[in-house]
């Protein structure tokens, strides 16, 4: 189930919300918390559900062998069996049919390529599996004696399926013991409301102008290329954080407090910092448990770094331009490196924008194209080598039709909130009116969102022919 | 290893490492107090330590420290 | 002077309350007059009592600010839950989502769940209303309209593969309803999607008018041609005309958005350079001359039937046919209508900007019977069905659907049987031949399950005309002529 559907916003999610207040007592809301994760996966994976179950139960079991055999050898032994199961599964549910194309591909054999279908949040869910049972194996955290308080950790539909990737670490303590309090509630609404305008007024919106300019990139201009892809880059920041908003939101009505997952990436000035407010869990995540391995000698500080980009490229997808796309990363924060941070500073700051941005929209369009053929397309329209022109009339018009859109998108790109907050936060008066307005607004978001969705089964094309 | 033997070999790697002479290091200092001291220069740092003081981190240790106190302690502990 | 003493109650209704919900109190002013001495405990307590009060202002906005987003939730699920469901969505010409039946199948592969939360989002009450106000209030706000001819354009921003999927399980449902409300819709939204990027489905409402963009053949028109040619080689003794019906692509753009379109005169002769021994209709030259006259839809992608009555006209002078005057028809005009490209862009300017829907019946008298696509399955029928029973968005429905063989047996006892392949333009063309051939038989390329040689043949055809609106002759739909060749 996603987010963004009325059946979601109006029926899921108040049954579940009058459930969690009538329950009493942090175990029975845990039990209402459980349930209701369990029929919100299965209700987009009526039998995917038992492999999530299944990854459950092995991660649960090895961190308890972990446990008891601190420090010898059966810690290692769980410790490597758990992480090879929880790859091995995101490796055959995610990679197997990538894998065999390829080598069919490189070998001319005909390997029978399986059909596949993603098991949804499996990315999300196998990296917090595997952080929980390398900081036990750390014994960073203790491991979790209770079945019922692992599964809470690992389902909580507000971060099961997109992310952000919680760490047991950050919320081991309030599985058992958490305070709601009325400002928890009421910050964790207004940001649920927040996120989906964020997902559905700006990012389905900016979708429409970035599918028909790259979508159809073969009859763009070298502008439309351009437009198309800095509305996609918008759409996919609005779109993830949206989400991410979401999750942390209904965490925080709930009681839990997960991390912050996106910090206004494009307010950054150079690729490393762009990493450093861009999907912040993923990043730390590959800090702590990547990063440090030490195989490369005496070049693993560049060994770490382009192992990282590499596999943040194949978590995003089973393609070659995920993983150029990662790599593509890579090299911009080795290049930054090289020249060092204190050189860095010495360009002037607008300069940096400028190169950053640039770096970042170009990165959205490998990210776009899973075809490379269009790909190559793309380079070469917005490069000035199109076939199109530098600008026609379609361009114009979209951008004329759409451009208090872009202009809201692009304001909402900046830390306005914060802004405002660390204004009114400084007398009382202005606190209290902003608290005020901020319920106002909310619940005006929340309908208008809700208003647009009722759109969103219009399906055109079953009428559009000829 | 003391402490008070270590630090003073400690600073003169941090200020080697991020190139600043005005650093001067105490167990509570973090990544936070040291602009540039983020997940790649930990690498150069942790690499730069272990030559001075001729020890090798684990993982796990690299991972977790999160200040320079934690670093001293693995110092005192196998450092030469 | 009431307001005020109001507001004085309501502070002191605060100070009460934040007496009786601050327990831990006595505690924190211990601890205050431990740290600060006695004496000066009376001022602390002042300060103490002002910060625990704004506390509990504070507390009273979250509480107020719950409230106010819990009631929207409660009244959402109100609407969707309680509320009636709508069943049907006339601007989109379909039955809305039903609520699925349960069976294990359908609940391990997922249908089932998918199909329940389908059926709240597709059933909202008041969904129509709903539709215009975001048609007319909210999508405004993203931006203005280009340049003095008000322009706006629509891409083809439904292709992604997510959106595409949920479109399929959609159609499934639709194509199972589709016989009751007499309507086009039919299963292959895929399959008139862009081809290699070329053809595209942009669409420009300019001067209040809908104008599908025409993106050019680029070389599919030679395929076009070579199929008509191997009709021509199967059946030598038929004469084999060919119709390639421009849009108003060609018509109706102002000069600066020409750019937006492809030629389709230029693909229509090399069209005809690219023919055998078959005869090509130039329905292009009649059309222009009359492009001022109501012969395309505004709201629509296809013409209006009195565009279809001069390209008839020209087909009829070629093929040395009888032509009635359209004064031998009876005038129908439906007014209101509001036609597919609405439903495409959901544009507040195509909706409130409706047209009237003009056709014409034959006076003369004609036997209709519709087959299915097997040419089986005869039932008699009406040439043109009621539109009294349709929403105004389905008037061009007055044709029926595509999906069946429609066979005319006309008072014209002259001896020529034609069969007419075609798309959903050729529909408008059959009531203007009803004067012109003995028999015609109305065949779509796309839902024809026979031979499409042998057919002809078996009805014994003297004439066979292929008339389709460029989209089709040069998109995907090309593919169809010749499948029908080898079935």
């Amino acid at each position: 189930m996603v987010f963004s559907r009325l059946f979601f916003i109006y029926i899921f999610l108040p049954v579940c919300l009058l459930c969690y207040a009538l329950a009493r007592g942090t175990k029975h809301k845990n039990t209402v918390l459980i349930i209701f994760s369990l029929i919100f996966y299965a209700w987009g994976e009526p039998v995917y559900i038992f492999l999530m179950l299944a990854t459950a139960a092995v991660n649960y079991t090895a961190a308890l062998f972990i446990g008891k055999y601190q420090g010898k050898v059966g810690d290692t032994a769980a410790t490597i069996t758990a992480v090879v199961y929880d790859l091995l599964m995101l490796g055959v549910f995610k990679y197997s049919g990538f894998i065999l194309e390829n080598i069919n591909a490189l070998f001319s054999s005909s390997l029978p390529v399986p059909d596949i279908r993603l098991p949804i949040g499996i990315s999300f869910y196998t990296f917090q599996t595997i952080s929980y049972i390398i900081d036990c194996h750390w014994e960073k955290v203790k491991p979790q004696r209770s079945f019922k308080d692992f599964l809470l950790f690992l389902t909580l539909f507000p971060q099961l399926i997109a992310g952000p990737i919680v760490r047991y670490s950050s919320i081991e303590k309030e599985i058992n013991e958490r305070t709601i309090s009325m400002s928890d509630v009421s910050y964790g609404l207004n940001r649920v409301a927040l996120g989906l305008a964020k997902k559905v007024l700006l990012a389905d919106q900016l979708s429409l102008i970035a599918e028909s300019f790259l979508g159809n990139i073969g009859g763009s201009t070298m502008l439309g290329a351009w437009y198309g892809a800095i509305a996609y880059a918008m759409q996919i920041y609005f779109d993830f954080s949206g989400y991410s908003d979401i999750a942390i939101g209904l965490g925080r009505v709930f009681g839990f407090h997960f991390d912050e997952n996106f910090d206004h990436p494009f307010m950054c000035r150079d690729i490393t910092e762009f990493w450093q407010r861009w999907h912040i869990s993923l990043g730390t995540f590959f800090r702590d448990y990547l990063l440090y391995v030490p195989i490369f000698g005496k070049r693993r500080k560049y060994g770490g770094l382009f192992l990282v980009w590499l596999c943040t490229g194949i978590w995003h997808g089973a393609n070659w331009n995920y993983i150029i796309w990662g790599l593509y990363y890579g090299l911009f924060i080795f290049i930054e490196l090289l020249i060092g941070k204190k050189k860095m500073k010495v360009i002037p700051v607008f300069i940096r924008h400028i190169y950053s941005k640039f770096i970042i929209i170009i990165g959205f369009a490998i990210f776009y194209f899973e075809d490379l053929g269009k790909l190559g397309t793309f380079f070469k329209t917005a490069f000035g080598f199109g076939k199109n022109g530098f600008i026609a009339v379609q361009d114009k018009i979209s951008f004329v039709n759409n451009i208090f859109l872009i202009a809201a998108a692009v304001i909402c790109c900046f830390p306005l909130i914060r802004s405002i907050k660390d204004i009114t936060d400084r007398r009382f008066a202005a606190k209290a009116t902003m608290s005020s307005a901020a319920a106002v607004v909310s619940a005006l978001l929340l309908v208008i969102t809700s208003i647009i969705l009722v759109d969103a089964t219009t399906s055109p094309f079953l009428y559009y022919q000829f | 290893m003391k402490t008070n033997e270590i630090i003073p070999r400690l600073n003169e790697v941090f200020r080697d490492v991020f190139g600043d002479s005005s650093i001067s290091v105490t167990e509570k200092t973090t990544a936070d107090d040291i602009e540039d001291w983020d997940s790649l220069a930990h690498i150069s740092l942790v690499a730069a330590v272990e030559a001075e003081f001729g020890l090798r981190f684990k993982m796990r240790e690299v991972s977790a420290m999160k200040n320079v106190g934690d670093m001293i302690n693995l110092i005192a502990e196998r450092g030469r | 002077m009431s307001k005020n003493k109001k507001n004085s109650d309501a502070e002191t209704d605060k100070n009460i309350s934040a007496e009786t919900n601050k327990r831990p109190e006595p505690a924190i002013s211990i601890e205050a007059s431990d740290r600060q001495g006695a004496s000066i405990d009376i001022p602390i307590k002042a300060k103490k009592s002002k910060k625990l009060r704004r506390k509990a202002a504070m507390n009273n906005i979250s509480l107020a600010n719950i409230l106010l987003l819990g009631a929207v939730f409660a009244g959402g699920f109100t609407y969707v839950t309680l509320f009636p469901h709508e069943t049907k969505a006339d601007d989109e010409n379909r039955y809305l989502a039903a609520f699925p039946k349960f069976s294990i199948k359908a609940y391990t592969s997922g249908d089932f769940t998918d199909g329940v939360a389908d059926y709240f989002d597709d059933t909202v009450h008041a969904r129509a209303d709903i539709k215009q106000f975001i048609a007319d209030t909210l999508m405004p706000l993203k931006g203005m309209k280009y340049g003095g001819e008000k322009a706006e354009l629509y891409g083809k921003g439904f292709e992604k593969p997510v959106t595409t999927a949920a479109a399929a399980s959609t159609a499934q449902r639709t194509t199972a309803t589709t016989t009751q409300m007499q309507t086009t819709t039919t299963t292959e939204p895929a399959e008139d999607t862009a081809a290699d990027g070329e053809l595209t489905n942009n669409i420009l409402i300019v001067n209040k008018r809908g104008v599908n963009l025409y993106g050019g053949a680029w070389g599919t028109e030679q395929e076009y041609a070579s199929y008509l040619n191997a009709y021509k080689e199967a059946l030598p003794d038929v004469n084999i005309y060919s119709m390639v019906l421009p849009t108003a692509s060609s018509f109706y753009l102002p000069d600066e958005y020409k750019d937006l379109s492809q030629s389709e005169k230029e693909d229509f002769d090399r069209i005809e350079a690219a023919l055998g021994n078959i005869m090509s209709i130039d329905a292009y030259t009649p059309l222009e001359a009359h492009k001022d006259e109501p012969i395309y839809s505004r709201t629509d992608h296809h013409w209006q039937p009195l565009g279809a009555y001069y390209a008839a006209q020209q087909f009829a002078l070629t093929a040395g046919v009888p032509f009635p005057d359209i004064s031998e028809y009876e005038k129908v005009t439906l007014p209101g209508y509001v036609g597919t490209l609405y439903m495409y862009t959901q544009s507040a300017t195509l909706l409130n900007n409706p047209e009237d829907f003009v056709y014409y019946k034959p006076k003369t008298n004609v036997s209709v019977t519709q087959y299915d696509t097997h040419f089986g399955n005869p039932v008699a029928a009406d040439l043109l069905l009621d539109p009294s029973q349709m929403p105004n968005s389905g008037y061009y429905m007055v044709f029926g659907s595509d999906e069946r063989i429609v066979h005319v047996n006309t008072e014209c006892k002259n001896g020529r049987n034609l069969v007419i392949f075609k798309d959903s333009y050729g529909n408008a063309l059959l009531p203007m031949l009803t004067g012109s051939f003995e028999n015609i038989y109305l065949c779509d390329i796309r839902y024809f399950d026979l031979n499409a040689a042998e057919f002809i043949k078996n009805v014994q055809a003297t004439d066979l005309l292929f008339t389709m609106c460029s989209f089709s002759a040069v998109g995907v739909n090309r593919h169809c002529i010749y499948n029908n060749l080898i079935k």
